[in-house]
């Protein structure tokens, strides 16, 4: 299993490929959207003004364009959100790979780190670190890694350790090939689809997290982001004056996004697990005759 | 059964690791951060807080110019005695009493929430892996996965504009209608579950697909198993087999993520608490921050964390009581 | 009349390449208090017919043609509820894993109470308790295990447990799927033995499904042949005996070390079992077999009857 074998699997299942073009669109917008619209922080129309040809998505309650800022805020959340997937998986991938790998002693004292942060209060604890570190996306970042980075580490321990204790880990040991090599070249290879799926549940948790942060005033709020127009929108009174177009297309747009992301891991989860999508197949040809018993069904002449 | 009650006990013995781990943190972030937390407090109310107050204060906190070692063991004796201090946004009310009713109202929101989107969302996950490729298995996990996309704190936000501002139907803030007074009597109660009815509702539907997706891809997993066909070789009835022989087991793994969900049900559902402004723990904890109320912040952290150990370690005991493998 | 008659059985499954036939026009009869043998390797399809027989094959499996006759009685063509009251009545399973076969959260105590009340609901609780101590006597287990979780007992016992499970409602059929497999081969000896005293005293018959033909030859009273998803050959056990006739057969037989006599080599048979998805043309055997002649390749050979009832696909042998 390579990188470019998955990659390949991914596009030709169906409900990757969905997922993935769902996620082409909102990196595209993020890359190019913010030169294509007008300044997010000017004060450009009458405040609190209904989806109209002026303003696509309404005005905010201080005169800006809720289209632009919907647009350019696509950039910071899905990069913080993208950066923190990866950092999670990185360090979740370290400690539980050296942790699965190695065992014993070590294995102790590293899954004890684990099992005490997993058990920390994630967002508790990440509004208390947010409002004594300096605001920004720098501290969102480090909060979400440091309260996200166990459950990775975890999943990825598991897989290492049942892995370690295969045949041809064992063949490579005796054969003399040295811990690094071990690693990269077959333990590795062999948890790509597990790293990749647990990178994207990452970043759909990192997303959300950052969003919630954000909305209770604990990011920047004078940079544009998704989660501080959320804050904005409440911020103005939004729900009492009925301003609903400052917050709905931005609730849509995270549900899209992440939405699309976990429609990438069905298929991620189909790819690793080929026995989910040989059951799904026999599921839909035989539908009429899979019977809630249980018993073999019977077709004459078979199925092709 | 004297392997189990070591079982439990190691498992106890981590839990009060890491709780130990989660008071010292406590302890020393304040210390960490820049400036005297009692020096930011006067700053604060600039001649509003008697010195005698401040002085009060700096004792609750146990910043005294005592070596720290010092201080962590006034603290640590403080928190034993359950004295958590005094909090400064609700001066003079001391911070456990403030913690407490937090804490029920937390309970009884977030509580009941998870507790029907559980068993609602399990049920349907069940139902949907026994019938595979029937209506209840292609639409709903799609749909309920569109649905839980969405943060929930939006959801809230939607519903509480289009229930609550929009359609009138439901209160729009608080835990309990004006003009009741909280006890055991009827209008209180069912004022209560009036206004806890669209948050609940708000958070069941955000986390329903969660569950049913869990509950679903562990039963058909369990389906695929020996004992399964071997039931059904048997002879036994469907709804035997589907409830005694694969839900039971295919509940195991999904009590974890109960008991997980648990602790952090009493962390508060912290935005939804927000929006509707119900005084929840986690309303409770968003206020001291803006109030810079670092004794209540500092209980609230520290209530909830043990909150989350507690609650798992009651997972462990479930799970004992249900596996009887782990028992060996 | 025959107890169960299988006819030209065809079992598919569906993988993601499209379907495999795992079993290939499979066909034999067992007559009441027979004990009829079935050998192959694995993936011959011998475990897979039995249990699509039985109707309990899961998916990703179908049947796609033949028949399948109980008693006169039309399997494939029986409802749910025809098939649940049939199942365990007049046919029941030994599974190769007993470990697998129970659910490992319940008693052996509620095994029983649930096989026993799916049938026989008007019996007491009481009552039903004693007819599984009875059930456990009958396979020598000590009738306290029914407190025990299938983890808490031994491979052996298991086995055991699970046989008195299958004679809990006195079977006209038993099959047992690759029943001692798992185990050593003392405890193997032991529980083969109780079976069939079991089968003497009570009278059903058996479906024996193994890979050890040595081990068959000891008591089955027909023994068929299955090869890549297709009956080879099938007759009483003496032919086999005396090194039966089919090339595969003789292969099988001549690998079968002996204990006594000169020392030998070890002969087996070369090659490997093919793949289903693009079985060999002609006779499945062709590539591995020492007497494969130009019709083998071309021609799929059928089961032709050579002497005294006993029954060979083979070009070179009929």
């Amino acid at each position: 299993m390579n990188p470019a074998l998955l990659f390949r699997q991914m596009i030709a299942n169906r409900k990757a490929r969905a997922g993935m073009i769902i996620f082409g669109l909102f990196a595209v917008v993020s890359l190019v959207g913010p030169w294509l619209v007008q300044d997010p922080t000017a004060f450009t129309a009458v405040p609190h003004q209904p989806p109209s040809w002026d303003n696509w998505f309404g005005t905010t309650g201080q005169g800006q364009d809720v289209f632009a800022q919907t647009i350019v805020g696509t950039r910071v959340t899905l990069a913080v959100g993208c950066a923190t997937g990866f950092l999670v998986v990185l360090l979740g991938a370290v400690v539980g790979g050296i942790a699965g790998y190695l065992g014993g002693r070590t294995d102790n004292l590293l899954s004890l780190l684990i099992n005490v942060f997993l058990v920390m209060p994630g967002l508790p604890l990440m509004v208390v670190l947010a409002a004594w570190l300096p605001p920004g996306p720098m501290t969102i970042l480090s909060v979400l890694v440091l309260t996200g980075w166990a459950w990775n580490a975890r999943v990825l321990r598991a897989q290492t350790l049942s892995l370690a204790q295969r045949d041809f880990v064992l063949a490579a040991k005796v054969s003399g090939e040295s811990t690094l090599r071990i690693v990269t070249a077959e333990i590795l290879p062999n948890m790509l689809s597990l790293m990749t799926s647990s990178f994207i549940g990452a970043t759909i948790y990192a997303i959300g997290a950052q969003v919630g942060l954000e909305f209770l005033g604990l990011g920047d709020i004078s940079k544009v982001t998704w989660g501080t127009n959320l804050y904005w929108a409440s911020n103005d009174s939004a729900l009492l004056l009925g301003s609903w177009w400052t917050f709905v297309p931005t609730g849509v747009c995270i549900a899209l996004l992440g939405f699309g992301l976990t429609l990438i891991n069905f298929g991620v989860d189909e790819i690793a697990n080929p026995q989910l999508a040989t059951e799904s197949r026999w599921v839909r040809k035989l539908k009429s005759r899979a019977t809630a018993d249980g018993s073999t069904p019977v077709v004459e002449g078979g199925v092709k | 059964m004297n392997r189990s009650v070591e079982y439990l006990l190691r498992r106890l013995g981590f839990y009060a690791l890491a709780a130990w781990v989660a008071i010292t943190l406590n302890f020393l972030i304040p210390r960490m951060m820049p400036g005297d937390p009692a020096q930011i407090m006067f700053a604060r109310f600039k001649g509003e807080m008697s010195p005698a107050a401040i002085a009060a204060l700096r004792e609750t906190f146990g910043i005294t110019d005592a070596p720290i070692w010092q201080q962590y063991f006034t603290y640590l004796r403080h928190l034993l005695s359950g004295d958590l201090g005094v909090s400064v946004s609700n001066f003079p009310e001391p911070v456990v009493s403030v913690i407490a009713t937090g804490l029920s109202w937390s309970i009884f929101l977030a509580g009941s929430a998870l507790i029907i989107s559980f068993l609602v969302g399990t049920s349907l996950g069940a139902l949907a892996a026994w019938r595979r490729g029937g209506l209840l298995d292609s639409i709903t996990p799609p749909l309920l996965a569109l649905l839980g996309a969405f943060p929930y704190f939006w959801m809230a936000m939607l519903a509480l504009f289009i229930f609550g501002f929009g359609l009138g139907w439901f209160p729009l803030w608080h835990a309990y209608p004006e003009g009741t007074s909280p006890g055991l009597n009827l209008p209180f109660l069912l004022g209560a579950l009036y206004h806890a009815a669209l948050p609940a509702a708000t958070m069941v539907i955000a986390s329903l697909g969660g569950w049913m997706l869990a509950m679903r891809n562990t039963m058909v997993g369990i389906l695929g198993s020996d004992y399964i066909t071997y039931a059904r070789a048997r002879g036994l009835a469907p709804r035997r087999v589907l409830i005694r022989y694969a839900a039971r087991n295919a509940l195991l793994p999904n009590i974890t993520g109960f008991g997980m969900a648990l602790g952090f049900v009493l962390g508060g559902a912290l935005l939804t608490e927000i929006i509707f402004s119900y005084p929840g723990q986690g309303y409770l904890l968003i206020q001291a921050v803006r109030a810079q109320d670092y004794p209540l912040m500092q209980g609230l952290f520290l209530t909830i964390t043990l909150a989350v150990l507690g609650a798992n370690w009651l997972v462990d005991i479930v799970t004992l009581m249900l596996d009887p493998r782990t028992r060996r | 009349m025959s107890l169960l008659r299988v006819e030209n059985l065809m079992v598919d499954y569906l993988t993601p390449e499209g379907a495999l036939r795992a079993v290939d026009g499979v066909s034999f009869e067992l007559k009441r208090g027979e004990i009829l043998g079935l050998v192959g390797e694995s993936g011959s399809g011998k475990s897979t017919a039995a249990m699509a027989a039985m109707r309990i094959l899961g998916p990703p499996a179908l049947i796609a043609g033949g028949s399948v006759l109980f008693d006169g009685r039309d399997v494939l063509t029986m409802s749910a509820e025809q098939l649940r009251r049939w199942h365990w009545r007049e046919i029941a399973i030994v599974m190769q894993s007993a470990l697998n076969a129970l659910n490992p959260v319940l008693t052996m105590q509620e095994h029983f109470l649930d096989t026993i009340a799916a049938h026989r609901p008007e019996m007491s609780k009481a009552e039903m308790l004693k007819r599984a101590a009875e059930l456990l006597k009958m396979v020598d287990i000590d009738p306290r295990h029914l407190n025990s979780y299938p983890h808490e007992l031994s491979g052996g016992m298991r086995q055991r447990v699970v046989i008195a499970l299958a004679l809990t409602l006195n079977p006209p059929l038993l099959i047992m799927d690759e029943p001692t497999t798992a185990l050593d081969v003392v405890v193997e000896r032991e529980i083969l033995k109780r079976v069939l005293q079991l089968q003497k005293e009570l009278g059903f018959a058996i479906l024996f499904i193994t890979h050890d033909l040595s081990l068959l030859l000891e008591f089955a009273t027909r023994l068929g042949v299955l090869y890549a998803g297709r009956l080879v050959a099938i007759g009483a056990v003496e032919i086999f005996r005396q090194g039966g006739v089919h090339p595969y057969t003789q292969g099988l037989l001549q690998a079968v070390p002996q204990l006594r006599g000169k020392r030998e080599a070890f002969k087996s048979i070369a090659g490997s079992p093919p793949s289903l998805k693009n079985p060999p043309s002609g006779c499945r055997f062709h590539p591995r077999c020492p007497l494969a002649e130009e019709r083998c390749r071309k021609e799929q050979p059928e089961l032709k009857k050579t002497q005294s009832g006993h029954q060979v696909a083979c070009h070179v042998r009929t």
